[in-house]
């Protein structure tokens, strides 16, 4: 099973860069896999010291942070996707998010510092890392330009074109929180959409 | 030689200087490589270096000067980022998404900078390795400052904010008009006035 996943791994790597295939192989045997139960906390904050990156083989997290009595969604990771606690792997400073497994999840995990070493080793690798650290950074951007220039309504709708598969899976509160709207309003949104369609 | 040619070497040297600062295990050969790439641009105090709703693939070390980089939303223009000497800015959004740019970015003062495609950079990520271990470091650090701004904002007080812009930026303090710190640090300009003299007291 973990072989049929690592395939799974080094094709996403290979969606970024076309790396040769015995150090893709040294790459994804950096890998193994870990299982987290749902509700569990994958990363909480403060979690300043072994950072890792993990790729979703199976299940949903949610990563939030509160802020008072609020929470703030800021992404959903699902199925071949990847994440890491970048925040502090880029400023070396405490995170305050969780990272929360929505469904059972199962992910290939690797230590980021093994990755950093293979990166230095191999040309190939390093270009990998950065063009995943740019494809991140510009889903960041993004999400950052939608919350500043779209309204309640258009980032709605980018979010069912974008993440159509998500919905049902997800309760609408954690949606509501991703999209910085309040529940009523995205309640109204949906039962909109159905009229016009 | 003119006097142009003898500053273009010197920041050249200078935006090497900044690099090894920042990433000291970088070949310095490539490095010199590289940065004998970038090439001069002066722009005047006020001029307009990029406009929301243009396209740039071109990155910037600011030599000497300041700019300012602030959006329009709602007829009310949001200061983002001030850059200074011995800093980098670029379109990040239009290089990184390939749309248009959303942002302005102003010279609030004389400002000399040096310049590079960031596609020629790129080719210079794939002719060296240590090159393109620097270039992901530049924009993980970039990627990094842009997530604790947002966190900045939401989690510390005007008054924290402020000390902490302070601490690092004091030389700004009387070189750019306050109405752009008080946008910038989302409060108005009279609590930053308050703010201000509450910290010289």
């Amino acid at each position: 099973m973990t072989e049929l996943y690592k395939k799974s791994l080094s094709d996403i790597f290979l969606q970024f860069s076309n790396i040769p295939i015995s150090e893709l192989e040294e790459l994804v045997n950096l890998f193994s896999l870990q299982e987290f139960k749902k509700k569990s906390i994958i990363i909480a904050p403060n979690n300043t010291s072994d950072i890792k990156l993990f790729f979703v083989v199976k299940g949903l997290i949610r990563i939030y942070y509160p802020i008072g009595e609020r929470e703030v969604t800021i992404d959903f990771k699902e199925e071949n996707t990847l994440f890491a606690n970048g925040f502090t792997l880029f400023t070396n400073l405490p995170n305050i998010d969780y990272y929360v497994a929505l469904e059972d999840v199962v992910c290939l995990v690797a230590e980021s510092n093994e990755i950093e070493v293979l990166a230095s080793k191999y040309h190939s690798i390093e270009h990998l890392n950065r063009k995943i650290v740019e494809a991140y950074y510009a889903s960041y951007l993004i999400t950052n330009y939608n919350s500043l220039f779209l309204s309640a309504e258009e980032r709605y709708s980018v979010f069912v074109r974008d993440r159509a598969a998500l919905i049902n899976r997800l309760p609408l509160k954690y949606i509501a929180t991703y999209l910085g709207i309040k529940q009523e309003t995205l309640s109204r949104l949906r039962a909109k959409k159905i009229i016009t369609i | 030689m003119s006097k142009k040619d003898i500053d273009i070497e010197l920041y050249r040297e200078q935006l090497k200087q900044y690099l090894l600062r920042l990433y000291p295990s970088t070949n310095t050969a490539q490095l010199t490589d590289l940065c004998n790439q970038f090439t001069f641009h002066k722009f005047d105090k006020r001029q307009m270096i990029l406009k929301a709703g243009e396209f740039s693939n071109t990155v910037y070390f600011i030599c000497k000067g300041l700019v300012r980089i602030y959006y329009v939303k709602e007829d009310k223009e949001i200061t983002n980022w001030f850059i200074k000497e011995n800093m980098l800015f670029a379109a990040t959004y239009s290089i990184l998404t390939n749309n248009n740019n959303y942002s302005n970015y102003e010279a609030l003062e004389d400002t000399h900078v040096i310049k590079l495609d960031y596609d020629v950079m790129e080719s210079f990520y794939a002719k060296y390795h240590s090159l393109e271990h620097l270039g992901r470091k530049i924009i993980e650090a970039y990627y990094g400052a842009f997530m604790k701004k947002t966190f900045d904002v939401l989690f510390l007080s005007a008054e924290e904010r402020y000390n902490l812009f302070a601490k690092d930026n004091l030389d700004l303090l009387n070189r750019v008009p306050l109405r752009f710190i008080a946008s910038y640090l989302g409060i108005t300009q009279e609590t930053l006035s308050r703010l201000r003299s509450k910290s010289t007291k």
